[in-house]
């Protein structure tokens, strides 16, 4: 399906559309012959061959491209959606940021919708085999700190893909990433591994490793916990935390106890990042 | 321009006709520090006629960028947080918004206001016109966590803006308690 009401597509961030610059003249000795004037009545300009993404002309006729009701830009979003929701939006707008947030957050929206139910941190008091998943509310998933303790290792992978670790011992693998606030994005105090959620939009993931015979526990900032158990049968389990969107998904994954802390980056695909030597040769 | 004090309101709507979109400002200045520093949220609130908000969808914040209405919308960085609100698109069931900034809670040390100088909140209009202004009074604020800067409010079929400068000394936990923010 190709959207011919929108001029631009912020929603497919992997394709590029590239409008072919069409010159004046052509349209014009176009719209001379008459099997063309046909189409000219619609569209106001040559159709191209094929298939075309290009925006509709403002010289064409409304109505004849609307189709039959255009969703308002407050109408709520059912399914998958890959439009923008108003074309009218972006006129209307008065400056381009406002129109780019408006945007995200209709784009948030629409991944947080397509997201299945999960329970939220207070329906459950533990993530296990049986219930391995829980959902932070957009609030919960930004104010004060994720406090996860009895973690013995964490890795972390910002939105831009930077991606670090560190252990409860000082260890340090990757590259940190410091947030404004002087603190580290994931990191340790003392024996707790912390996630300062003011800069929650900077993460991507983070896991926490437990090597130790007591469970992990994950708190935020109104007080409601959840454990994790330790590891037990020959699993052990490693914490996820996934933002979607704006909110933040804590998963209980099951890995092989005898797996060190580099065969469980590779499973989770954590590639530590380094920081490229500066030069100044030739500034 | 009017610059407002602590309690005064201005009539954003009566005095300027056909007003429709406003631009809301709040700025600070802090200490800077090479350590670990407070950080400063702003937020905004729809309530509904009982002073609480409506839901926690009618709240707009650096991880929230959109009320569920699209009337107000967060356009902030490190530097600059400011929010739109489009007063046509407010559902009437709205009285007013407010504007606040808290402490985030940080567990490392969560900071107050006292590292704060030269704050204020301004509104604006859609292309950046300055239309009232409000300096936050200097004072001892060792204890303030969170601050109330205004409020758009309605009065009859008008929008106006009231000034206030509350300080909270019980963080963000102490005004979603006053506005019904479900934390």
């Amino acid at each position: 399906m190709v959207n011919r009401q929108d001029p631009l597509r912020i929603d497919v961030p992997f394709m590029r559309r590239r409008v072919k610059q069409t010159p004046a003249s052509s349209t014009a000795a176009v719209a001379d012959t008459g099997q063309s004037q046909r189409v000219q009545t619609v569209t106001g300009h040559q159709q191209p061959q094929g298939l075309h993404l290009r925006a509709p002309s403002s010289s064409a006729s409304p109505h004849a491209l609307q189709p039959a009701t255009v969703p308002s830009r407050s109408a709520p979003v059912s399914g998958l959606s890959l439009a923008r929701n108003s074309p009218a939006s972006s006129a209307s707008s008065p400056s381009p940021e406002l129109d780019a947030v408006h945007q995200g957050a209709k784009v948030e929206k629409n991944q947080a919708a397509l997201l299945f139910p999960a329970p939220k941190i207070r329906d459950t008091y533990e993530l296990n085999l049986n219930e391995q998943v829980l959902r932070l509310t957009a609030l919960e998933s930004a104010v004060g700190t994720l406090v996860v303790s009895g973690s013995t290792a964490v890795a972390w992978e910002s939105v831009r893909h930077v991606v670090g670790a560190a252990d409860v011992l000082g260890n340090t693998a990757g590259t940190p990433i410091m947030t404004a606030g002087n603190r580290a994005l994931v990191g340790y105090e003392k024996q707790t591994a912390l996630i300062p959620l003011r800069h929650i939009r900077e993460l991507r993931r983070a896991i926490f490793i437990n090597r130790g015979n007591s469970p992990m526990g994950v708190q935020i900032f109104n007080g409601a916990s959840v454990a994790i158990p330790p590891p037990a049968n020959g699993v052990q389990f490693v914490l996820l935390a996934h933002r979607i969107a704006n909110l933040l998904e804590l998963r209980a994954e099951p890995v092989p106890i005898a797996w060190t802390d580099q065969q469980i980056w590779q499973e989770f695909d954590f590639t530590m990042t380094h920081q490229a030597p500066v030069s100044n040769y030739r500034r | 321009m009017a610059s407002l004090i602590s309690g005064a309101n201005a009539a954003l709507t009566v005095e300027n006709p056909g007003l429709d979109h406003v631009v809301v400002g709040m700025n600070w200045e802090s200490i800077p520090s090479n350590g670990p520093r407070a950080e400063f949220v702003p937020f905004a609130v729809m309530c509904g006629a009982d002073g609480r908000a409506v839901s926690n969808d009618h709240l707009v914040f650096f991880n929230q960028l959109l009320s569920s209405d699209a009337a107000l919308a967060f356009v902030g960085d490190e530097d600059q947080e400011q929010i739109d609100v489009e007063l046509s698109r407010v559902p009437t069931e709205i009285s007013k918004i407010v504007f606040f900034v808290y402490v985030d809670p940080e567990v490392r040390g969560k900071g107050t206001f006292a590292s704060v100088r030269n704050s204020h909140i301004r509104v604006s209009t859609a292309t950046r016109k300055e239309l009232v202004r409000f300096d936050l009074p200097a004072g001892k604020q060792e204890s303030v966590t969170a601050m109330i800067f205004g409020e758009l409010y309605r009065h009859r079929t008008d929008w106006k803006f009231r000034a206030l400068g509350q300080g909270y000394t019980t963080g963000l936990t102490g005004v979603a308690k006053d506005y019904g923010i479900s934390l």
